[in-house]
């Protein structure tokens, strides 16, 4: 059997880990990062890309690349959340036969497991090639804050992507795992998981090599790409003051916005004001074109982000009432994901709970370490740690008013069970429909169904004679069991609530079988092939005009320096291609975007 | 759901193992009264029928008592003639012992104890802890009883019947958990279960780790030790799986019927007779002799019932008089060793092991007192006179504590009684 993989299967970065000797260690991607960009595309030729790749060309195939796929796993059409989301997408998404969402890329829909699972194939073939071994079973993190739904969509990701997912924890938990494990502590830890698309805190306690979930709370909708759009926001209703133009209209200017965005606010971590310049950023209709250029400050992104930042303080301050502990009780803040650099959420992480931030862990790999830690742990059935995972909302059934009644809290460790007495409503009632539900709300309605069934056969009475026992069971993998038992006659209904992702077996398997069909080979040729055909027209631009150049720009020291880079990226970007070498390739496009972009200014600037 | 085997051994008779002390095994009353009946003659489905216990119920206790080390039933060692491995620590006939599954005997034997014991513990039994346990301490032992009880360490592998067994264990701890943590809900707890004065000498399976957060410190396994784990856990399900080979041929031989019938007809009668002229134990010696010769006749059983509870009563009452007989000559050793004696025999007399306490405190034998007060307490939690008698025993021994505890009891029981008031007065004092 196989090494476990941890995957942290985030909503814009993944990262995937595995347990060696002496600690967890992240697994770097193909071109060398430690994290890989969640983004998947479908080129003009039909070729599939994921990650760095996929990002780099979102710009120029905007309509055909798809981000943020998390933000939709596992839920609904109908639902809000959905709707709003897609209201911001720059590709198209239609209705799936299941009341799923699908999107669609180069003219085909795709389910969103199938779309993550692409990322994790991706994540599983990186760990294959370091490993030098299949690797087949992955522990995958999710937010707190995922329904069952939404961790049966991610685990059917894994079985598309041809992995056996032994368990989905959550994000937080698995970050506590990596800050405390083998360290015997005996204290209480906040996690405060900032990162693209949610926010997650959870309370945990750690004691004797036990990790014990306290409370949970979170927002599925607030993450490091609502900073962006703040961002974008204040751009472009900037930008229409100025020339009466709607950029949003635009889905390639909106696509080169939000990297400029995301770009601006991650410099904004260690600078006061960074300039945000966007040249060609529209066509007006004479052919004129328009540039956008701004400065944008640290105070100013901090202005137009601040109830964003009051937002996880006050979802901090709900998750500690919940498990009726004080900020003082907190012994360790760790702070996960990428948007937790920023300098005012440190602080206000660190104004709350009264400690500064724990240093020494990684940002954006301490959760896949955590998760590669419990795949270890589990399968080598060690003793000495033990995770104690609970669950993430309040399971219940509906009762007449269209009430939710609970039977088992949030928060509650697994394995649990839980027992109610129910009765009939109506004179004459024979039958009882047991449907249930998981979610906050006190309607049935607004809480997500997880399943449903009858119980009949009951006595014709008075209503409230006849008495249904209801018995709930969490096993250790968070499967729930639902039955119902007429307490008259001892008949009894059961179900195994399996939570749905929107896909049926079938397609499930369907869909595993297509992409191991395509996955092995060649992910790694076409992202050489894209790369070295995006850096070969790149030179090729570059030497047509460095004779015009050169003799203007070699005048100055500076542009000495800046042409003697030129020629070595060049240089090294004909040898990476020729020894088919993808991790330097990588390196050298950046570099040689940067030196056309300066030729092109330079000759500009001699025209004029 | 006892299997051939299973019925096999209920046809042996467990015996008493020397040097026990079963007052600290924390004995229901059912368990100590058949404990009283094994004599080594009577095969354990006769105990059965004297004790009047349903045959799975009687197997639990048995295991039980087995497990606790207070009797050698055959049960273990028929597992154990059928292959090393198969049983350890004198473990249970169980049929879940034999199952197919990814567990090795020792895993079993201490998933199936915990799950017979566990429901009849206390919280603080089930978590092992006594005295005065604080919310930290809650926490350590729930923490320490998880890792030994939770599913996940048994992860991926296939458990069989006992992924239900592990899943009721855990709920079992959590239950106990989520009671004692919070400080209210201790208290409503103890004022009506005190928690145990010392720690049971049952072993729950798990250890609570050092008081020092030092003391927790896990060390990552190194890969050698892993690979060593991992050896001996093949080793083990080899072992077993052999070892169950081996059981299935494994049958008892038949019996001499008829001739062990006609012997038991005879001490039947004989037993009726002597049960006529009075001599009780006589007659019990009799019908249990009987009975071994032919343990499926429901005549001798109900008969043995009698006599049994008869010389049974008997010879309480005996050791009762002989005890007040020497409290009246003013020997109180001897008065407490006659109240113990008499109290073993019948359990349920609150009463005996309350006079046994006093006399043992009499003579400054403190631990005995202790021991027989807190039994009191055990088997008459609700009795005015038990509770009063171990806050006496308790602030002599010096725990204020505990005689704190069970004066207050004491007092709400009986608002009205002058030796508690003054015992409580001078506690709070």
């Amino acid at each position: 059997m196989g090494r476990v993989i941890g995957i942290d299967l985030g909503t814009t970065y993944s990262c995937v880990a595995v347990a060696e000797r002496d600690g967890p260690k992240v697994i770097p991607t193909r071109t060398g990062q430690h994290t890989l960009p969640s983004v998947v595309a479908v080129t003009e030729s039909g070729k599939k890309l994921v990650g760095h790749l996929a990002k780099r060309q979102a710009i120029t195939n905007a309509r055909n690349t798809i981000h943020g796929a998390k933000r939709l796993i596992g839920r609904r059409w109908e639902a809000s959340e959905v709707q709003r989301a897609l209201k911001l997408a720059s590709y198209e998404a239609v209705k799936g036969p299941h009341e799923d969402v699908r999107l669609v890329m180069g003219g085909r829909q795709y389910a969103l497991p199938e779309l993550s699972a692409m990322v994790l194939a991706e994540l599983k073939v990186t760990a294959e090639e370091f490993l030098k071994e299949p690797v087949e079973q992955a522990v995958v993190t999710v937010p707190a804050y995922f329904n069952d739904n939404q961790r049966q969509a991610t685990k059917d990701a894994g079985r598309i992507a041809g992995l056996d997912v032994l368990r989905i924890i959550n994000e937080p938990t698995a970050a506590a795992l990596a800050y405390g494990y083998g360290k015997g502590l005996e204290q209480k830890v906040a996690i405060f998981d900032l990162g693209g698309g949610t926010f997650d805190i959870s309370i945990l306690e750690i004691g004797q090599g036990v990790f014990e979930v306290l409370a949970t709370a979170g927002d599925t909708f607030l993450g490091g790409e609502d900073f962006d759009e703040r961002i974008v926001d204040w751009l472009v209703a900037d930008f229409s003051a100025q020339h009466g133009v709607d950029l949003r209209t635009d889905k390639m200017a909106l696509q080169r916005l939000r990297d400029a965005a995301e770009k601006a606010k991650i410099e904004l971590s260690n600078l006061m004001e960074v300039d945000i310049n966007l040249p060609f950023i529209y066509s007006l209709k004479k052919g004129e074109a328009v540039h956008l250029q701004r400065q944008l400050t640290r105070d100013k992104l901090n202005e137009l982000t601040a109830d964003l930042v009051e937002r996880t303080v006050k979802i901090c301050a709900q998750a500690l009432s919940e498990c009726g502990l004080k900020t003082a009780d907190v012994a360790a803040v760790i702070l996960v994901g990428g948007m937790t650099r920023m300098p005012k959420v440190q602080q206000a992480a660190q104004q709350f709970f009264g400690i500064p931030p724990s240093k020494g862990v990684h940002p954006d790999e301490v959760v896949a370490c955590g998760a590669s830690i419990q795949g270890d742990l589990l399968s080598s059935g060690a003793t000495d740690t033990l995770l104690l995972d609970v669950t993430p909302h309040h399971l219940g059934i509906m009762v007449a008013g269209g009430l939710f009644d609970v039977l088992i809290n949030k928060d509650t460790t697994i394995p649990t069970s839980a027992k109610k007495i129910f009765t009939t409503v109506k004179d004459g009632q024979t039958q009882v429909r047991i449907m249930v539900l998981q979610g906050e709300s006190t309607q049935a309605e607004e809480n997500e169904l997880l399943g449903e069934f009858i119980l009949d056969e009951l006595r014709s009475a008075r209503r409230g004679e006849v008495k249904v026992e209801v018995n709930f069971d969490i096993n250790a993998d968070g499967i729930v069991s639902v039955s119902a038992k007429n307490l008259e006659t001892g008949r009894g209904q059961a179900i195994t609530v399996t939570a749905s992702s929107g896909l049926t077996e079938d397609e499930i398997r369907e869909m595993a079988t297509r992409n191991l069909d395509q996955a092995v080979a060649p992910v790694a040729d076409a992202g050489f092939a894209e790369m070295r055909k995006e850096a070969e027209k790149l030179l090729a631009d570059i030497k047509q005009l460095l004779p015009r150049a050169r003799p203007v720009i070699d005048g100055t020291d500076f542009g000495a320096d800046a042409l003697k880079k030129a020629d070595a990226t060049m240089a090294k970007a004909s040898v990476a291609i020729a020894e088919k070498n993808s991790a330097d390739l990588n390196e050298c496009i950046k570099p040689l975007q940067r030196t056309l972009s300066l030729l092109h200014n330079v000759i500009h600037k001699l025209g004029s | 759901m006892a299997s051939s085997e299973a019925r096999a051994l209920l046809g042996i008779a467990p015996r008493l193992k020397d040097d026990v002390d079963i007052r600290t095994l924390g004995l229901s009353p059912h368990e100590g009264f058949l404990l009283s009946q094994i004599d080594g003659v009577t095969p354990a489905d006769v105990l059965g029928d004297v004790v009047a216990m349903e045959e799975q119920a009687l197997v639990a206790a048995l295991t039980r008592l087995e497990n606790l080390g207070a009797i050698v039933w055959a049960g273990a060692r028929a597992l154990a003639a059928a292959g090393p491995g198969a049983a350890t620590d004198g473990a249970a006939a169980d049929p879940a012992l034999s199952e197919v599954c990814d567990l090795s005997p020792d895993e079993r034997a201490r998933i199936l104890k915990a799950d017979r014991t566990f429901p009849t513990l206390s919280h603080w039994e089930v978590l092992g802890l006594s005295g005065a346990p604080q919310t930290v301490d809650v926490k350590r032992a729930y923490f320490a009883a998880s890792k030994a009880y939770h599913p996940d360490r048994y992860f991926g592998r296939d458990l069989g019947s006992f992924r239900e067994r592990l899943d009721r264990i855990f709920r079992r701890l959590k239950v106990a958990y989520d009671v004692l943590l919070d400080e209210k809900q201790r208290a409503a707890y103890r004022s009506k279960n005190p928690p145990p004065m010392k720690p049971l000498v049952v072993d729950l399976g798990f250890k609570i780790e050092g008081q020092k957060p030092e003391a927790a410190a896990a060390r990552p396994e190194t890969a050698e030790e892993k690979a060593a784990r991992l050896e001996k856990r093949r080793q083990e399900i080899i072992t077993e799986r052999r070892s169950k080979r081996l059981e299935q041929h494994f049958k008892p031989k038949a019996a001499d019927i008829d001739a062990k019938s006609r012997r038991a007809e005879e001490m039947y009668h004989h037993g009726l007779s002597q049960l006529k002229a009075g001599q009780v134990f006589a007659a019990a010696a009799s019908l249990k002799l009987a009975m071994a010769y032919d343990p499926k006749n429901s005549q001798y059983a109900a008969m043995f019932r009698d006599a049994t509870s008869h010389s049974q009563l008997e010879r309480a009452r005996q050791l009762a008089e002989a005890g007040e007989a020497a409290v009246a000559a003013g020997n109180a050793a001897g008065a407490a060793a006659e109240f113990a004696k008499a109290f073993e025999l019948t359990p349920h007399r609150v009463d005996l092991a309350i006079r046994a306490a006093e006399q043992f405190l009499a003579v400054g034998n403190t631990d005995a007192a202790l021991r027989y007060a807190t039994q009191a307490v055990e088997v008459a939690p609700n009795r005015m006179e038990a509770r009063l008698t171990a806050a006496t025993v308790m602030e002599k021994v010096g725990d204020r504590a505990g005689a704190l505890v069970h004066a207050r009891a004491a007092t709400s029981l009986d608002k009205d009684d002058p030796r508690a008031k003054r015992v409580l007065k001078r506690l709070s004092s």
